[in-house]
Parts: C-alpha cells; structure tokens; sequence
C-alpha cells in the first residue's frame, strides 16, 4: 500500500469497518491548486476519500468512473469505492491544472520515491489479496520483465504492524535504472520505475560559530574531491529552498560554509551539476541553531 | 571625472532559483529556468579583479542587471569595456541613453558607419566618454547594441543609469527594477515568481527611490501595493506604464510597514512571473 499521509493512519482505520475486509480507506488530500498525492494505486474494493484541506471549494470528476463528487467546501470529504481493476483519472472542474489519478490492480506495489545509489538494497512492499500464493518481483530495463526475487512475509521488522493483512515484502539490489512491478497468477501491479544515480551520499552537520554564526560542514560519500555544493535555506520570504552560498569539496571531499544569523532556519545541503543548479543529491535536513 | 570599469562575461543564469511559483505552488525543472548567457560585471581599475554588481549579493552574484551607473549633472564619465566572452565569443558593445556623447561613444553597430565602439570582439576593449549634461538628470537604459545585440538583450545584458540633478540629495534607498522577457518567462531583473525576484527592504522614514525601466518588445506597468506617488504634474498615482526603453523613477518618503507585492499589471505577464515583494520594516 501506499503509506498514508501522517494523521490519516487513525481515520482511516475507523472507517475500514464499513468496507470489505481487506479493503482499505485511502486519503487524497486537496489542496488549493493540485491533489496530493496525485497519483494513487489500491486494490479493487479500496474506498478513496478526498479531504478537502484548502480554504477553496473543490470537486472530483472522473470521465470515465462515472463518479462526481459535487462540490467539497473546505474542510469537506468524498468517497468513492474502487471495484474495477483500470486507471482513471480525474479532474477539478473549478480549478485549471488541477488534476489526478487512481490505479486500480489486483496487487499494489510501494518502493522508492526518490533516486537509489546504484548497488543499493531496495526494499519492496507489496498489497496483495487474501490467498494470493506467490508474489514475484519482476523487472524491466528494456528486454521485457524478468522475475528478481519472491516476495515474503516482513522478517523482524517494525513496520509489520502498520501493514495491511496480505502486505508482502522483497528486498532487491539494483545496477541500473529499471521498471519494476510485482506479479501473480492473478495479475500484475503498477509499475515503479527506479532510478539509479552515482552520484554520492552527502552529509551535512552544523555547529555554532563566535559571534551569531553558524558552521556547516559538508561531506560526499564515496569521497568526492571538486564536487560542486551549494547551501540552501528554507526561508518564507524566498518562498521555498534559497541558494546562498556555493563550494568545491577540497581534496578530502569536504567544504565548509560559515553564515551569520538565521537561527532556526532549515538548511540542506545539495550536490548539484556542472550549472550549478541541477540536483545530484541532497543532505538531511538541518536546523541552524540559535 | 568618473571612472567605470564593466566587463562582458560569460555566466549561467537561472531564472527561478527556488524552483517554483510561490503563489500558484507550480514547479520548473532546472532544464526549464537555467541557461547560459553573457552579462555586465562590474570590475576594478584595469578589470583586475571582479566586483559585485548590487551590493546585497546571493549565490549568483546579482549579476542581471549590469552595474547601477550613478552620475550628478555636470559630471564626466568614463566607461571602460572589456568583452571577455569567452564562450560564445560574441561581439559586444555599451549604448547609453539619456547622457552626451560623440558617435565614436554611440556603441551601436551600422556597418560602414560605426567604429569599435559599436562592435567591441572579445579580448578587446573600449572607453566611452559620456557627459551627464543638462537634461540627462533621471534614470536611463544602457544596453549592448554590438550585431549580437538582439541576442544579448534577451539573455539580460543591460543595465541602468541613475544621474542625480545638481543639487539632488540621494535618496536613502534606491532599488533598480528592470522589466524584460527572459526564455519563457516575464521577469523583474531575470528573476521569475516571489521570493525569485529582487526583495526590495526600507524603514519607515527612508526617501526610497524606485529606477524602472522596460526591455524587450512589449510593454509593463509598474504597480506597488500599498503605495502612491506624484506625476510631474502633481497627479497622485500607482501604477505607470512603460514601452521598451522606457525609463522612469519614482521617490516617496517610505511610510508603510508590512510586505506588499509589486508587480506588472499586465496579468499575463505577472503569471509568468513578473512580481515580487517588498518589505519594509518600522
């Protein structure tokens, strides 16, 4: 399944009572201008619910479900319950742009979002139904699926208890950037492509300078020497990350940015390319201090 | 005798460095917003060592527009050029409006006609001798108008000039907003979207003075919330329209705290990212 949204988790369990079992509750949140997320993947019976989080009326109108929500005031929800497998997308009809979409696959398949180092071991989870037998993870990098590796029960894991009954799971190792699904006798999921990058891991660390400054050292991970960083701020009048210092890792893979004030004030550091700007790779997210 | 020393360089530019509109929350890849271009850097004695164009500089410098040009009527100026692009290895030149000068300072390129200065080939260099005369007291345009001059003006080679009268005092801010197209965008100095564009910041008290001018093929209006000015003739107003090379400057003793927005009223313009904010604190 896909992981709810934080604070969805408890709602949609109070409400899993009214639907098949195995069925599932999922939240799509509206926003003022998009759905998020915008894309969703459930198994037949899963019931969707729009939640309407902006200060704007929205609706949901799908051209081919057959299903208009009518108005959603904010603070307002919408349901609609799932059954035929197929992919249906849909649209706010008041707001331009405003558009999403629900898979609809005997198996649900979750990995990454986000670019993997290359050799890394991804881990798969996989929505299958009651009694489904074997699930198989297959992948795709241009020859037609492959099966890589048989999805199983967690082992020890702490996310267990947040699965959903018949939730499966496969670690595989990737080389390269590849599709994958899952498959069974019944059918196959959604497919995630996963993209491989070499670019390396960077960390980030910050300490408190003299005076009301802040130091923020950086490092790559396969060392790195000459690679180019940049340090961002998350600051509201910038209206998202803001770029405000740039470096070349020395020749231990290390650079080091010095900043005076902004105490509080998210900070990341990103790998970016020869223009500077196209991201590699990013650090966590720091706070510098007060 | 003022001397400027300006070079043409060759940088990468982005347009929308936080990636986003932060009004409407839509996204741009770095392929959509960064390009690469030439521009107007200001350089000590001798093009030794360069120098910053705006003094409040972030990562990339402030390096569009070209150095603010100041000048008091009566003043001579001596504008020394460098063209060092090196990558694109275009010709360049310096045109400026509103001062005196003699063609061989034109900086505009007629074939048969024209001499170096309009047509300056990189690693070579010009000075153009300029007068703040009588009329030139205000704010005006200057631009490359070398054969690669339609190419440059997109790509953000201009700049302004801001010439005081003679017995002006200057005021306590003076903030440079240069309306002009860049890739797909409508920028405010080849910044798109709020939080891009320039943040202008004043207290309560400040003489602020706004340097506006327009480049490109179509025309803008400069509208600042929360905030009027006076025509010449004496007319309250808000919102001021300009055509290309267009240039004007407005002044008002700043009593307004808060952010306000200011922006192009032409709404197709501001939804591609022709406004910003301005703060100012008590």
């Amino acid at each position: 399944m896909r992981r709810l949204p934080i604070g969805a988790a408890a709602v949609a369990g109070a409400l899993a009572a009214a639907v098949p079992a195995q069925a599932e509750s999922v939240f799509v949140f509206a926003q003022t201008q998009s759905f998020s997320p915008s894309q969703l993947d459930v198994l037949p019976g899963d019931r969707v619910i729009w939640r309407n989080v902006s200060t704007k009326t929205h609706n949901v109108k799908f051209e081919t479900e057959g299903f208009n929500s009518g108005r959603i005031a904010p603070r307002g929800v919408a349901n609609h319950d799932f059954n035929v497998p197929g992919v249906f997308p849909y649209i706010c009809t008041i707001h331009d742009g405003m558009v999403g979409q629900v898979g609809v696959y005997p198996l649900v398949l979750d990995g990454p979002m986000k670019r993997v180092r290359r050799g890394t071991s991804v881990a798969f989870h996989v929505r299958a139904p009651e009694g489904a037998g074997e699930v198989r993870i297959e992948t795709d990098s241009g020859t037609g699926f492959v099966p890589v590796a048989v999805a199983g029960p967690a082992q020890g894991e702490t996310h267990e208890e947040h699965d959903a009954p018949g939730t499966v799971h496969a670690n595989v190792v990737v080389s390269e950037t590849a599709v994958y699904r899952a498959a069974f006798d019944g059918g196959v999921s959604n497919e995630l492509r996963i993209e491989v990058t070499d670019a390396p891991d960077v960390s980030a660390k910050v300490r408190r300078g003299g005076r009301g400054r802040s130091i923020v050292t950086t490092a790559a991970n396969p060392a790195t020497p000459g690679a180019r960083v940049v340090l961002q701020l998350k600051l509201r009048e910038r209206f998202g990350w803001w770029p405000v210092a740039r470096a070349r890792l020395d020749r231990r893979s290390r650079a080091r940015f010095t900043l005076r004030g902004n105490a509080g004030v998210p900070a990341r550091v990103v790998l970016v390319g020869p223009d500077w700007v196209s991201a590699l790779n990013a650090s966590r997210v720091l706070k510098l201090p007060h | 005798m003022r001397h400027v020393w300006v070079a043409a360089v060759p940088t990468t530019w982005n347009i929308v460095p936080n990636g986003r509109d932060g009004i409407t929350g839509a996204t741009f890849a770095p392929t959509e917003t960064v390009f690469p271009t030439v521009v107007y850097r200001r350089f000590t004695k001798g093009w030794k060592r360069p120098l910053r164009n705006a003094p409040v500089a972030n990562v990339d410098h402030n390096l569009v527009p070209g150095p603010l040009i100041h000048a008091r009527v009566g003043d001579r100026l001596r504008i020394h050029f460098k063209n060092m692009d090196a990558t694109l290895r275009n010709p360049h030149s310096m045109h400026f409006h509103g001062v005196e000068y003699a063609p061989s300072s034109d900086g505009a390129y007629v074939p048969g006609f024209s001499g170096r200065d309009g047509n300056v080939r990189p690693g070579q260099t010009w000075t153009y001798k300029l007068r703040a005369g009588r009329n030139s007291a205000g704010v005006w345009p200057y631009h490359d108008h070398s054969p690669s001059m339609h190419h440059s003006l997109e790509g953000g080679m201009w700049g302004m000039l801001s010439i005081r009268g003679r017995h002006e005092r200057r005021a306590d801010r003076e903030f440079v907003s240069v309306f002009a197209p860049m890739q797909d965008f409508q920028t405010i100095n080849g910044r798109a979207f709020v939080g891009n564009t320039p943040i202008p910041r004043a207290r309560v008290g400040d003489l602020v003075q706004w340097d506006v001018m327009a480049i490109g093929s179509e025309h803008h209006t400069f509208h600042v919330h929360g905030h009027r000015w006076r025509t010449a003739a004496g007319v309250p107003e808000d919102t001021r329209t300009l055509g290309p090379a267009e240039s004007f400057r407005v002044r008002w003793r700043e009593d307004a705290p808060g952010t306000w927005l200011y922006h192009c009223h032409v709404e197709q313009h501001m939804e591609q990212g022709m406004i910003g904010i301005y703060r100012v604190s008590r």
